[in-house]
């Protein structure tokens, strides 16, 4: 039997006719105007970022790398967390191993930059095989504890093998020659924060995406329709191990040494925390959660340091602040935005995403929208579905704040 | 049409003439036998209706053709294949649709979304081949997304494509339900309790659908219900289970007179189910 169903009743026979265009379901679309405005946006975003790293005083590029590299460990939790519904509270094991790798493979080995980064990715795939293999046994709240506990091997066992990591002195890492300066290396990060997004929306809208993202809602549909859910499950962990180890790789250059007190549980946390309030399963969301957490001690400490005249009138904030604010920000995530920064900014993703502002059309339930196939002139949009016509102007102040708060 | 299924008595374990054969299945849970040893046969282009009474063991027996538990005692065939040993996914690829009794779709998924992640195993690229968007894999999601579309344009409900699944009315879901599982491209389609909460219009109205793939798509349908009047009117063939055990087996009009189907159901003295 096919699947075509439209070649299905078997009447005719003879050879396969060519299968029939397309069908669409017509939805509202704003017009050249309304794209211009959104490319417009996304360009002014995207030259923001990238003006970010030259404009910032030169003792924060190296934060500016270090914000793209959480950025990076965000999508790799999100890959865990928002896609295949595991959680992890270790992954500063795969990071460290990244790192320490990388580190290794670089100074000891004396191999090109870009080995180190590749050894760092097969040494993140390889811890995550071996705690997929433990995890894949065990649910909820057994799988963190066992998350747990790796991340306290790695840290306790692990990154204390001297020769493999430098102990207490740390591992030096040197940078790729072509990205030697501070700044050059924070736009080398920044450009590998872009690649992994990209690779994340190709991951996303793939079979294997699909297919991890499914089970994370119903492991036995997922199986139902032909889905390994033993096997996704354990992709996941790898690919996740794998990014978060390239992320590791690129840590160890920002200051060009690593050590294992830079592997602490608390960083496991704070990768979790991060991506909860970035917004699980969003990755303009958690990326924005990972920046922002990176940021964080700094903003502390600058806000400490400010002086008006001989008043100092955020004195009494301190470092030692962080933990606090990071558990606010985690209640306050959970109780009022489950969705994390991502909900905050849900009106700006649709919009962007060529829908209107505030999306008010009606529920295709009750008004069917029309189907029609591709080449046909569409019908005209019925007024349920056309209804806030000047949708192609939103409000611009809303937006501009959402924005402010998006590249915090 | 139920030509071979109507000869019991000669079948053997593993007879590549049925979709569908289980023989023997027994399962205990503790000290409850779920199920004491069914045999049970799918021939193709067959509506086959599987009644009996709550906790008969109705959807312990698809778990078990489904893979979803495993039977300490038995086989199960698919086409002539024993698949016992085989994870459910595995039997899917083999031509094994099933539904389950609460909605089985993905709830934070569009409709489309659902009906292309359902047709997994139908997807040609490799998972590396996707992940790094390779021209060929996203001419055959193109492919898949317009096939998908189609399959909900067969079941009239594509004008629901980009939708979430909340607030969805139950009739619609569970014709969502099937338009996935049908992306699945099975041989055998397992619906359990496809018509519970369905209005009596809606019901016969799904029903009439069976009727029309079982004849169009060339696929048997295996299907539990309590519906026990809409089961009779379109099932080729059908098996009555009661405590684990098949009681009786035979086309609609036996089972609609036979006196220990009746007992079952409608309790002691009954002679028939109208």
């Amino acid at each position: 039997m096919a699947v075509d169903m439209t070649t299905a009743p078997a009447t005719e026979v003879g050879p396969p006719a060519e299968p029939p265009p397309p069908l669409h379901v017509q939805r509202w679309e704003p017009d050249s105007r309304g794209w211009m405005a959104r490319w417009g946006v996304m360009a002014g975003l995207l030259g923001l970022v990238l003006l970010l790293a030259t404009i910032v005083p030169d003792v924060y590029t190296n934060l500016v790398a270090k914000a793209a590299v959480f950025g990076i460990i965000a999508l790799s939790m999100n890959v865990l967390i928002g896609y295949a519904g595991q959680v992890s509270l270790g992954h500063a094991a795969f990071v460290g191993a990244g790192a320490f790798a990388a580190g290794y493979t670089l100074t000891e080995l004396d191999l090109p930059w870009m080995a180190g980064l590749v050894v760092a990715a097969a040494s993140g795939a390889l811890a995550a095989v071996l705690l997929g293999a433990v995890a894949l046994r065990v649910k909820g709240m057994y799988l963190a504890v066992v998350t747990i506990a790796y991340g306290l091997f790695a840290q306790e066992v692990v990154f204390n093998i001297s020769s493999l990591t430098g102990g207490g002195a740390g591992q030096t890492a040197p940078r790729p020659s072509l990205f030697d300066t501070d700044l050059k290396y924070a736009y080398l990060c920044i450009g590998m924060l872009g690649l992994f997004l990209a690779f994340d929306m190709l991951f996303a809208g793939s079979k294997a995406g699909r297919a991890v993202r499914a089970l994370r809602d119903d492991e036995r549909v997922a199986a139902s329709w032909g889905i390994n859910v033993t096997g996704y499950k354990l992709l996941a962990f790898v690919l996740s191990g794998v990014i978060a180890a390239f992320a590791g790789g690129l840590f160890a250059s920002i200051e060009q040494v690593v050590a294992p007190a830079d592997f602490q549980f608390t960083l496991s946390l704070t990768f979790l925390l991060m991506t909860v309030v970035g917004g699980v399963g969003n990755r303009w969301g958690v990326v924005q959660g990972g920046i922002l957490f990176a940021i964080l001690p700094q903003v502390l400490e600058a806000l400490h340091e400010v002086h008006i005249g001989d008043l100092q009138p955020f004195g009494w904030i301190s470092i030692t602040l962080e933990p606090v604010i990071s558990a606010v920000l985690l209640i306050l995530t959970l109780t009022l935005y489950p969705g994390g920064i991502a909900q905050q900014q849900h009106h700006l993703h649709g919009w962007l995403s060529g829908r209107r502002f505030k999306d008010h059309a009606a529920d295709p339930l009750t008004h069917p929208p029309a189907v029609y196939r591709e080449g046909d002139e569409p019908p005209p949009l019925s007024a349920a579905h056309a209804g806030g016509a000047a949708a192609g102007a939103p409000g611009e102040s809303s937006e501009a704040a959402t924005e402010a708060g998006g590249t915090s | 049409m139920t030509a071979i299924a109507d000869q019991p008595g000669e079948v053997l374990a593993g007879d590549p003439r049925y979709l569908l054969q289980t023989s023997d299945v027994a399962i205990r849970f503790g000290g409850v036998q779920a199920l004491g040893g069914v045999d049970f046969r799918v021939a193709p282009n067959q509506i086959v209706g599987v009644l009996g009474p709550n906790g008969a063991g109705k959807t312990t027996f698809f778990n078990c053709v489904s893979g979803f538990a495993t039977p300490q005692q038995g086989q199960v065939f698919i086409k002539g294949e024993d698949v016992t040993a085989l994870r459910p996914d595995e039997r899917v690829v083999r031509g094994l649709g099933r539904t389950f009794q609460h909605v089985g779709l993905i709830r934070s998924f569009t409709l489309l979304e659902n009906v292309m992640v359902a047709h997994h195993h139908k997807v040609g690229y490799g998972d590396a081949a996707g992940m790094f968007g390779m021209p060929w894999a996203r001419a055959e999601e193109r492919e898949l997304k317009r096939r998908a579309m189609e399959v909900l344009e067969f079941f009239g409900i594509a004008h629901l494509a980009h939708r979430t699944l909340d607030g969805m009315p139950y009739g619609t879901l569970k014709l969502c339900e099937v338009a996935a599982v049908m992306a699945v491209d099975p041989e055998i389609l397992m619906l359990d309790e496809p018509l519970a909460g369905m209005a009596p219009e809606e019901a016969a109205e799904f029903c009439d659908r069976l009727l029309v793939m079982r004849d169009q798509l060339d696929i048997s349908i295996v299907m539990i219900d309590h519906h026990v009047p809409q089961v009779l009117r379109v099932s080729d063939y059908v098996f009555v289970l009661s405590f684990g055990k098949l009681l009786a087996e035979g086309v609609a009009e036996e089972i609609r007179t036979n006196p220990a189907v009746a007992e079952a159901y409608m309790g002691e003295g009954a002679t028939t189910l109208d």
